[in-house]
């Protein structure tokens, strides 16, 4: 999680992304961050993050983000 | 049927009349034959295409709907021929003469006695909005974010909804099914409400769009007539016109959505309080910018080339191009999409171009912009640096529209050279020579119509309208709506119908 959580501030250091709960629903995260994020977490973490998985609740918190991380690790 | 006439206020009455009259199960039907009635009143041959795509995007849907979450090859190749047989016949019909024509020009690079002649085809009503409506209905069901419909006369109702299918906005199934087929109950706040909304819609398109589209069309019809300074005001005007026109219909539209219950989404959030282009277009046709963010955007910038591509641009130039860089990729194929989807001509791929050159290249040099500003001591939060911002950003997005109102790429750069070398700027104390066959009360109830619209947008912006609206007294506001009236019915002179919409032509 910390891991991720530095990640998210490489890319929006303005944003708190330890207690932020509407990352997309609040527009603070935008179309390119969101491609700037998933990029990064698919080297980071080894994973493949595709398009089908874009939806709110996947991104709306680190929190949502990391637990779409462990079951795509998980499959 | 025009939106804006006798006949389709009347057409609308007895719809919601009699949606409201029948059982709720059944006021999705009402809807259905309301939509083929409006369609059918345009003509009847074309309702064969929206027949087709509508089945075309049903079954593909129900295919898919078999397969797994994983993407398959199956899958895959299923929703692909879905969308290229959806976007088949719009291809040709809107693109068949852009692309033969190119062609021909090529060849005749090789054999001159080559000629083209032009295909007599007519693009049908709303084709443009309702292959976007399919393709993004087969694409959700691809994705899994909603299952697909199983009653084929439910999915046309969406599919045809006249609301939405002339000039958007663009909805999805998931969204507009939850309100569509729930069974709504009559409520006179809503019709109140609704009805406030479509005069305010009927009055934006009908004092301030309608009356100053001669004065547009004839400075920029015949630009080399006229001055610099004269087709600069018109190619301002034309972006207040257009705003109002199309912002019109949407209020018309959602207005009438409302009267019914029925979740239309909106499509504008006063677009000329924007500070930087990419702002106005997350504020102007938010719906069609979505469409292209959700179906063209990601698509693109996640696909195995742009992630290749982000990874090898880090590697090499540092981790805020790379950042950027897939984002480009991917906004290289949205604005060559969206200027296209506007019009089959080589000035609006230009136009998307001129956007996306603007929009990237901010992005590229914010750092430098922020190092200037800090050295230059300008407040980003300063009201007079946010006006200049608003006022540079409306200014940029006129300037493109060159060429999205000019008939071909020479008539572009001809119109631009022209405005800057004979300006005449002596005409500006003269302002007969800028509202030319407008007659006088015209222009009064123009500026009328102009200011109010911008002064709700001032409050619309600042989270206050609301607040105005409700403290508003009731004999103030009755006498706003018929003031209102009596403006559109002097507008009108008497006529039943007003002009056809702009954006329907897209």
């Amino acid at each position: 999680m910390e891991e991720l959580i530095e990640i998210m501030k490489g890319i929006r250091p303005d944003v708190d992304f330890e207690t932020a709960t509407d990352l997309i629903d609040g527009e603070i995260l935008d179309s390119f961050d969101i491609i700037s994020i998933v990029s990064e977490v698919n080297d980071a973490f080894g994973v493949e993050i595709n398009v089908d998985d874009l939806l709110p609740e996947n991104f709306n918190s680190a929190e949502a983000l990391y637990e779409l991380i462990q079951k795509l690790q998980a499959e | 049927m025009s939106l804006v006439s006798l006949v389709c206020f009347k057409f609308a009455l007895i719809t919601v009349l009699l949606y409201f009259l029948v059982l709720k199960e059944a006021q999705w039907f009402i809807l259905l034959i309301a939509n083929i009635v409006f369609y059918l009143s345009y003509g009847v041959k074309y309702i064969v295409f929206l027949v087709a795509a509508g089945l075309v995007s049903y079954c593909g849907a129900l295919l898919l709907e078999k397969e797994g979450r994983k993407p398959t090859g199956r899958k895959k190749a299923v929703a692909l021929i879905t969308i290229l047989l959806i976007m088949s016949s719009w291809i040709v019909l809107k693109y068949g003469n852009f692309i033969a024509g190119n062609a021909v020009g090529l060849a005749a690079l090789f054999v001159p006695s080559l000629s083209f002649e032009r295909f007599e085809w007519v693009l049908p009503l709303g084709m443009s909005f309702y292959t976007f409506h399919a393709i993004g209905y087969v694409v959700d069901v691809y994705r899994k974010k909603y299952p697909a419909e199983k009653n084929f006369l439910k999915y046309f109702t969406f599919l045809s909804f006249f609301p939405h299918m002339i000039q958007g906005p663009f909805s999805r199934f998931g969204d507009l099914s939850k309100t569509m087929f729930r069974g709504n109950s009559f409520s006179w706040q809503r019709l109140c409400e609704g009805c406030a909304r479509i005069l305010w819609g009927a009055f934006k398109k009908i004092v301030i769009a309608d009356p100053t589209a001669s004065t547009v069309n004839m400075i920029l019809g015949s630009y080399s007539e006229y001055g610099g300074i004269q087709i600069i005001f018109a190619i301002f005007l034309y972006s207040v016109r257009l705003y109002a026109d199309f912002s019109g219909y949407m209020d018309i539209v959602c207005g009438f959505c409302h009267i019914l219950d029925i979740g239309l989404e909106e499509n504008f959030r006063q677009p000329f309080f924007a500070k930087t282009v990419d702002e106005y277009w997350r504020r102007w046709h938010i719906t069609l910018g979505r469409w292209f963010r959700d179906y063209v955007f990601y698509p693109a910038s996640m696909s195995k080339s742009g992630m290749k591509l982000s990874k090898w641009a880090r590697g090499k130039w540092g981790p805020k191009l790379g950042k950027l860089i897939s984002g480009y990729f991917a906004m290289l194929f949205v604005w060559t999409a969206t200027g296209l989807w506007h019009g089959a001509n080589w000035t609006y791929l230009v136009w998307g171009y001129l956007n996306l050159i603007v929009i990237c290249s901010t992005m590229q040099l914010s750092d430098t912009y922020s190092a200037l500003k800090e050295k230059l001591h300008i407040k980003s939060e300063s009201f007079a640096w946010k006006l200049f911002c608003m006022i540079r950003t409306f200014m940029l997005i006129s300037f493109f529209r060159f060429f999205s109102v000019a008939p071909d790429l020479g008539a572009a750069f001809s119109a631009i050279g022209h405005t800057i070398a004979d300006f005449r700027i002596s005409l500006i104390t003269q302002p007969s020579a800028f509202l030319l066959d407008m007659f006088r009360e015209e222009i009064i109830l123009a500026g009328i119509g102009v200011a109010a619209m911008f002064t709700v947008d001032i409050l619309n912006e600042s989270g206050k309208w609301e607040k105005v609206k409700s403290a508003c007294p009731i004999v103030l506001r009755a006498f706003i709506y018929s003031a209102m009236i009596v403006m559109i019915a002097l507008m009108m002179k008497g006529a039943d119908i007003s002009q056809g919409f702009m954006y329907a032509n897209f």
